[in-house]
């Protein structure tokens, strides 16, 4: 994995980025590379959230849990939102803290 | 004037010299050639088109030629002039018809950036439109031919204008270009409608246009609000399949399929964000027109409020 669990992660900087959303997930447009990207509800929820202020991928895990669903920090799903994030960095929406 | 009302004498006139003004929908097309294939098809497919003689500001200037040189008389081909630039490779000289409706869809796609033009087949009912924005080979012009015999009006088998500014779309009722099976399909299902001869060994395979209803070409410049999105797919021996598609991911198809959202910028997202948010939005997978029809015939558009501010 080339998530640091200590490391933190930004939207990113300097880019307005408009969004629209339905039930099947929302869709964010990147003012910066003029790109647009369909996120499902747990990557808009991640996204958005790095929006607001800076975040570790253990912060992030619970975000990534459906409504209703046991949260808990299980391997498995610190690697799910590692991928997301790592996902989330090639679209050029977030980006690492330095 | 329409373009039957020209003599097949005063129509190659005009097309020779000066040229000839097809008023489709909001575009003044002037057209200019000597080749007879351009005459005979125009007269056949535009008949109720409004055309006027040349004169004044026309959107696009078109002139379809041989090229100058050997190819004239060896294996010939015909180029397209758009401005008295020349867009594209030459083509073989049978398929020229073909390459001025290749043509003038280059012309309004690549230019008319007033409008978010989406790569679809567009027909309305009542006032509401019904897209289906496809890539080549999903059937599209198929079902919108087929519903255009049925009853719906036709605003374009290709290209969808929509105007950003308040979501009204535009149509274009130029002839319906059908590929390979589609055309026995459709010359069986309407044997009243026009349509023009093969041209084959074209780089989509074998074509046939079908003139545009009567009906749609005079309600041209009545705009359609749009109603339903219905990303279609033909594949032979299917059952049919109908049901509704998440508004997010059919924003992205649309999108993919949008000629100039890109160039758009912000103000396509808003846009197609509108449209989405208006229409109701389907998946179709069909192989029998017949049940496609069906369905979307039965469809109740949804209410025109409720769109974005």
């Amino acid at each position: 994995m080339d998530v640091e669990q200590a490391e933190r992660w930004r939207s990113v900087s300097g880019c307005e980025l408009l969004w629209l959303g339905w039930d099947d997930g929302e869709v964010v447009y990147h003012g910066g590379s003029g790109d647009t990207h369909f996120l499902d509800v747990p990557a808009a929820r991640v996204l958005r959230r790095l929006q607001q202020s800076a975040a570790t991928v253990s912060e992030l895990t619970p975000l990534f849990v459906a409504d209703g669903e046991q949260q808990g920090l299980s391997e498995e799903l610190l690697h799910d939102t590692a991928a997301l994030l790592i996902a989330l960095e090639r679209l050029s929406l977030i980006e690492r803290c330095r | 004037m329409r373009v039957s009302d020209l003599s097949s004498v005063d129509l190659d006139a005009a097309l020779r010299g000066p040229g000839l003004d097809l008023l489709t929908g909001p575009f003044a097309c002037r057209i200019r050639s000597a080749l007879p294939a351009i005459a005979e098809n125009v007269a056949l497919l535009y008949a109720d088109c409004p055309q006027r003689p040349a004169s004044g500001f026309a959107d696009f200037h078109v002139r379809l030629a041989q090229p100058p040189g050997l190819r004239r008389w060896w294996r010939p081909q015909v180029q397209f002039h758009f401005d008295d630039r020349v867009p594209f490779k030459p083509l073989p000289f049978g398929q020229a018809y073909p390459m001025m409706e290749w043509g003038l869809n280059w012309c309004i796609s690549n230019h008319a950036h007033q409008y978010l033009i989406l790569h679809a087949a567009v027909v309305e009912k009542n006032g509401r439109a019904l897209i289906f924005p496809a890539p080549p080979g999903s059937g599209k012009s198929t079902l919108c031919a087929a519903l255009v015999g049925h009853g719906w009006r036709l605003l374009s088998d290709e290209l969808g204008l929509m105007r950003p500014q308040d979501g009204h779309f535009f149509g274009l009722a130029r002839p319906i270009n059908l590929k390979n099976r589609s055309i026995d399909v459709l010359q069986e299902r309407l044997p009243q409608a026009v349509f023009s001869r093969r041209f084959h060994d074209t780089n989509k395979g074998t074509v046939a246009l079908m003139r545009p209803p009567p009906d749609s070409v005079r309600r041209c410049d009545e705009p359609a609000l749009p109603a339903w999105i219905v990303a279609v797919r033909y594949e032979t021996g299917v059952p049919t399949r109908f049901e509704p598609s998440g508004k997010g991911r059919m924003f992205m198809r649309v999108a993919e399929s949008c000629f100039n959202y890109t160039l758009l910028a912000q103000g396509g997202f808003h846009a197609l964000g509108r449209l989405v948010d208006a229409c109701d939005c389907f998946d179709l997978n069909y192989s029998r027109l017949d049940e496609a029809i069906a369905l979307l015939d039965a469809l109740e558009p949804p209410p025109v409020s409720g769109t974005r501010p």
